[in-house]
């Protein structure tokens, strides 16, 4: 149960990237879990509910985006998904592979707002 | 949910081209041009300051020709007991230096200690995993001139330190014969890293129905060429091939 030290880290780094560009929220951060990553999306979704509360977070949308695993082999060349967890190509068995995708965590976008308290009717 | 952005909150107001601002229910309908709103394309991983931090101890070892392995298994398998015999048969041949982890107690560094290694332990409060930092912060303490061998002893876990690049060479990951032949399948993402597995108290193989080829098949499946080391750090079964594979390490 890593996930709230991670989620932790990405408010952190979500809050910065904020102060930078001088907004006052934050709408909406596209996040990439790959498979591979150790990391649980369902707990991640349930360590931002409870990190996020009573922040200036606590309206912010997580989406996380699940990357499924996938390997290139050096034998045939081909790019496959396994089926589980066996890290084999699918095309040929080979088992001389190079994992390309699925090991992801990663902030992708970051959707902010502007005008929120200056904005005026 | 305000259908122009998509956000959760009503109550704030949009700009738009035609002079005057208002909230959401406005009456009537024209164009939007919307520019309260920004994406940004960040494309940044999420333990980046992390994986600095470990190149940094990388490099640090690199430096001083230290050999650094990250042991990590679920708690019970026998870790901090393989440490002890390995530290007892290792003193005097090669300087080694222990960095272990748990979230309460130095139990374990006292069990490590006046083994001829330096020993500091980390307690991790809350966390289940060693991160970079906290490991690079005690390796002026634990490494001398002649230390060779650097052992991380993971918090006992077998998901989470996985993800945390803490500038070891490589993992080496630990599984005990109590814990069943399919570990390996169950937990993937821990063997799928390392290349080396430990099966640790083979001396209770004659209590158990344990298939240690079914084992091995298992772990070849997640990784392909796993080197795997079977023994019983109690009876000292097996330790020889272990131990003379450390010495080949530095």
């Amino acid at each position: 149960m890593h996930e709230l030290g991670i989620a932790q880290t990405i408010l952190e780094r979500v809050d910065a990237i904020r102060l930078e560009h001088d907004v006052p929220g934050i709408v909406s951060v596209q996040l990439q879990v790959g498979t591979l990553s150790g990391v649980d999306p369902y707990a991640l979704e349930l360590a931002f509910a409870v990190a996020t509360e009573g922040t200036l977070f606590a309206d912010t949308r997580w989406d996380i985006q699940p990357i499924v695993a996938s390997v290139t082999c050096l034998a045939c060349g081909a790019t496959t998904t396994p089926d589980g967890p066996f890290h084999i190509c699918m095309d040929c068995d080979s088992t001389d592979i190079e994992i390309v995708a699925g090991r992801e965590l990663m902030i992708d976008t970051i959707e902010m707002s502007q005008n929120e308290e200056n904005d005026n009717v | 949910m305000c259908d122009e952005c998509g956000c959760g909150d009503v109550g704030h107001t949009h700009t738009h081209d035609h002079g005057h601002d208002h909230g959401h229910s406005h009456g009537h309908s024209h164009d939007h041009s919307h520019d309260e709103k920004l994406v940004l394309s960040v494309r940044e991983k999420v333990l980046s300051r992390n994986e600095e931090l470990a190149a940094k101890n990388r490099a640090w070892l690199a430096e001083r020709g230290v050999t650094a392995v990250n042991l990590i298994s679920a708690p019970g398998t026998g870790k901090t007991y393989l440490l002890e015999r390995t530290l007892e048969r290792l003193q005097g041949k090669i300087g080694c230096a222990v960095i272990t982890g748990d979230q309460q107690t130095d139990n374990d560094a006292k069990r490590l200690e006046g083994k001829g290694a330096p020993v500091r332990q980390i307690e991790t409060q809350s966390a289940c995993h060693l991160e970079a930092q906290r490991v690079g912060d005690l390796f002026e303490e634990v490494v001398q001139d002649d230390t060779r061998l650097l052992f991380i002893e993971n918090v006992g876990n077998l998901v989470c330190p996985t993800a945390f690049d803490l500038g070891e060479h490589f993992k080496i990951a630990l599984l005990s014969v109590t814990e069943g032949e399919d570990k390996p399948l169950k937990y993937p993402s821990l063997f799928s890293l390392a290349p080396v597995t430990v099966v640790t108290k083979t001396d209770l193989l004659p209590h158990l129905d344990y298939d240690m080829e079914a084992c091995r098949e298992n772990l070849r499946k997640i990784h392909p060429g796993m080197f795997v080391f079977e023994l019983s750090a109690k009876t000292g079964d097996g330790l020889d091939e272990w131990i003379e594979y450390l010495e080949k390490l530095v």
